[in-house]
């Protein structure tokens, strides 16, 4: 515990970091995954098409080699830090993978709530926003929230490109200490601090969702 | 003055021909009643009224608006003419008066004070006043399909829509939604179209009696005639066959 | 653009894809080892044996809930503290066994519960033995249901193996960095290469996902 105390503001500023990319990429993965989302349920084959290949891509590409993409390429003609260009793989990423859970929550609501609202006078977007959304994303909430425990994982990425989170710093840590062993336990319990609750929680609300069928 | 009208219009899904040669004019203020076997086309023509199906030919006319022009803005004629599913199509995240006064709100911008004062006459119309705050989910059928047609009412459209109102009900709720329609079409000048199997309401209410089978129009007849002295075989099969049920 | 491809001479190019072997042979060897032990750990969990279940449970969770590049660190870099030193190869596999073992786990447990309790008790009334009822009748009807699932956790690994570039194991994401470490003009064309080679690997298997998703339905 020694190790704790002495690099404790090293493990923090790292904790930090992991935190906030995780908010960043949260907030931008939602607006973008629900975006394409919608695009993939639009009548609009252009649209769809898309949308389809923005999920594909996303989904079947290393989140690593999305990072060094920014990292080394587009960094050269937009300056931006490790972290920056971190977090926006780490958005584009975890987009695709909530695309398809708002996606799911999306064809759960029955057709009826669509052509209601549609027949009622609301547009396509109104009825979306007002309607089928807010229930959709009711529907996707479970498997929202193992997006976002994956993501948290995920934002380790940050250390390959000097992002200075919370797997970066451990691996200071390590270096210095040469006591790795505790210093990655160190780094794995801030890790679970987030993660492990949130799991929780989510087993409890699948549970919940169980009982009610 | 038609409020709607079929010229000639074709429907396709794939290869089936799903409407054959409609013609078919309903005049502003009447009340029409369509019937025929299940998977003639009867709630596939009610649907291309409001643009939920499109046509692939001939003309379609709706308030003045033409429907098979890409130009037409659905949703301008859809303020106009509501309709009244099987299913109800409720807002399952709305309460009840949430459900009546969100399109006049968003599409209208009605003013709330205003809104919520037809709301609530609409509720009292269909008699369900005590359940403007419960949720869809805690209504029964019949409850659902009144709140259904309140919130139709409440964009004070020109025309309603009926697409088999009371197919998804159980029988002793029947009654309360024919109710609510024979006062709307006794007491208001609202054109009505009802897809139905109800023979006493379509006898009771309706000007006219539109026979469908195989995606055609076969018959297109005043009440008292279709149902004294129907003119096709088949709607003379089709009627003895309900009237035995 | 033909500097374009000069990143791609013929020695570049069998060196990629040798790093391709190694991220195929990774995944491969971990695939089967997790569905193993994953499988068991999910009968556990399934079981819910009074004390022991909640153990595997929480360990399982625990592992499930860490990022797996700190489980590829942790064992190449901390086990060694322990006398345990693995070859990179070998760290790799196990940091990705231990970690899809208990994503497998939570598969597993969900396919399970998702079979019919009539089909337990059948079988039970019809003189099987637990263990014959599991292996005989349980697991089949639950693996067919998994297979979807279980691809996708397939393509995870495919993936995931990239992080092993952090312990310089040289598969695919590692060559990569070697060959634009020549020059930097190969940035751009070596990472497209990558990100067509993961996407045609990953899409196919996906496919794959879809068709027994499809013929399963």
């Amino acid at each position: 515990m020694t190790l704790l105390d002495h690099y404790f503001s090293v493990f923090l500023q790292g904790f930090g970091h992991t935190l906030l990319a995780s908010l960043y990429a949260l907030v931008g993965s939602l607006i973008l995954g629900t975006f394409f989302a919608i695009m993939q349920v639009t009548t609009s084959k252009v649209a769809r098409a898309i949308g389809n290949i923005y999920v594909q891509v996303f989904r079947n590409i290393p989140l690593l080699i999305i990072t060094l993409f920014f990292y080394l390429a587009v960094a050269k003609v937009i300056k931006m830090t490790g972290f920056t260009a971190g977090t926006i793989a780490l958005t584009l990423y975890t987009s695709a993978f909530i695309a398809e859970s708002v996606r799911a929550g999306i064809l759960s609501i029955e057709a009826g709530q669509m052509e209601g609202a549609r027949a009622n006078g609301l547009n396509f977007w109104q009825a979306m926003r007002v309607i089928v959304l807010p229930q959709a994303f009711r529907v996707a909430i479970p498997s929202l929230g193992n997006q976002f425990i994956n993501l948290v994982k995920n934002s380790s990425i940050l250390a390959f490109v000097g992002g200075l989170d919370l797997m970066y710093q451990g691996n200071l840590v390590a270096a210095n200490s040469f006591d790795t062993f505790t210093t990655y336990i160190i780094v794995g319990a801030f890790y679970l601090i987030i993660t492990l609750p949130l799991s929780y929680y989510i087993q409890y609300l699948e549970g919940q969702l169980k009982k009610k069928a | 003055m038609s409020m709607i009208e079929f010229k000639d219009v074709q429907k396709y899904y794939g290869d089936f021909h799903a409407l054959y040669d409609i013609n078919l004019k309903i005049d502003a203020g009447e009340t029409v009643v369509l019937i025929g076997p299940s998977g003639s086309g009867k709630s596939t023509l009610i649907r291309t009224i409001n643009g939920l199906e499109e046509i692939e030919e001939g003309q379609l006319e709706v308030d003045g608006f033409d429907l098979h022009d890409p130009k037409t803005d659905m949703n301008k004629i859809r303020k106009n003419v509501g309709m009244v599913f099987q299913h109800f199509n409720l807002y399952n995240n709305k309460t009840v008066i949430e459900n009546i006064m969100l399109a006049p709100r968003l599409v209208l911008k009605r003013d709330e004070a205003e809104n919520k004062k037809i709301a609530m006459e609409l509720l009292e119309q269909v008699g369900l006043v005590d359940k403007a705050n419960a949720m869809p989910s805690s209504l029964s059928g019949g409850q659902k399909q009144r709140i259904a047609i309140a919130r139709s009412l409440a964009m004070k459209p020109k025309a309603l829509l009926f697409d088999e109102p009371t197919s998804a009900l159980d029988p002793e709720m029947i009654g309360d939604v024919l109710d609510v329609m024979r006062d709307i079409a006794k007491n208001s000048s609202m054109t009505m179209l009802v897809v139905t199997h109800e023979m006493s309401f379509a006898k009771a209410v309706a000007d006219r009696v539109i026979f469908m089978a195989d995606g055609r129009i076969l018959e297109d007849s005043s009440t008292e005639a279709f149902f004294d002295n129907p003119k096709e075989p088949r709607a003379k099969k089709f009627l003895s066959q309900v009237e035995h049920h | 653009m033909s500097e374009f491809f000069d990143a791609f001479t013929g020695a570049n190019l069998g060196y990629l894809m040798d790093g391709l072997g190694i991220t195929v042979g990774v995944s491969v060897i971990s695939v089967v080892l997790s569905l193993i032990i994953g499988s068991i750990i999910g009968i556990i969990l399934f079981e819910k044996l009074p004390y022991f279940s909640s153990l595997v449970g929480t360990l399982n969770n625990i592992v499930r809930n860490l990022p797996l590049l700190l489980i590829i660190f942790f064992t190449y870099f901390a086990l060694p503290q322990f006398g345990v030193h693995l070859p990179i190869f070998w760290a790799t596999v196990v940091a990705m066994t231990g970690f899809q073992s208990a994503m497998l786990a939570e598969i597993v447990r969900g396919g399970l519960e998702a079979v019919d309790r009539g089909q337990f008790e059948g079988a039970r009334a019809n003189g099987l033995s637990n263990m014959q009822t599991m292996i005989h009748i349980v697991l089949p009807q639950a693996y067919k249901k998994m297979i979807p699932p279980i691809i996708s956790q397939l393509i995870s690994l495919v993936k995931d193996t990239s992080l092993a570039s952090g312990i310089v194991l040289a598969e695919l994401t590692y060559r990569g960095q070697i060959v634009y470490a020549q020059n930097s003009n190969y940035i751009v064309p070596v990472l497209l290469f990558m990100t067509i080679v993961y996407f045609l690997l990953n899409y196919g298997l996906s496919l794959i996902a879809k068709w027994f998703d499809r013929r399963l339905a």
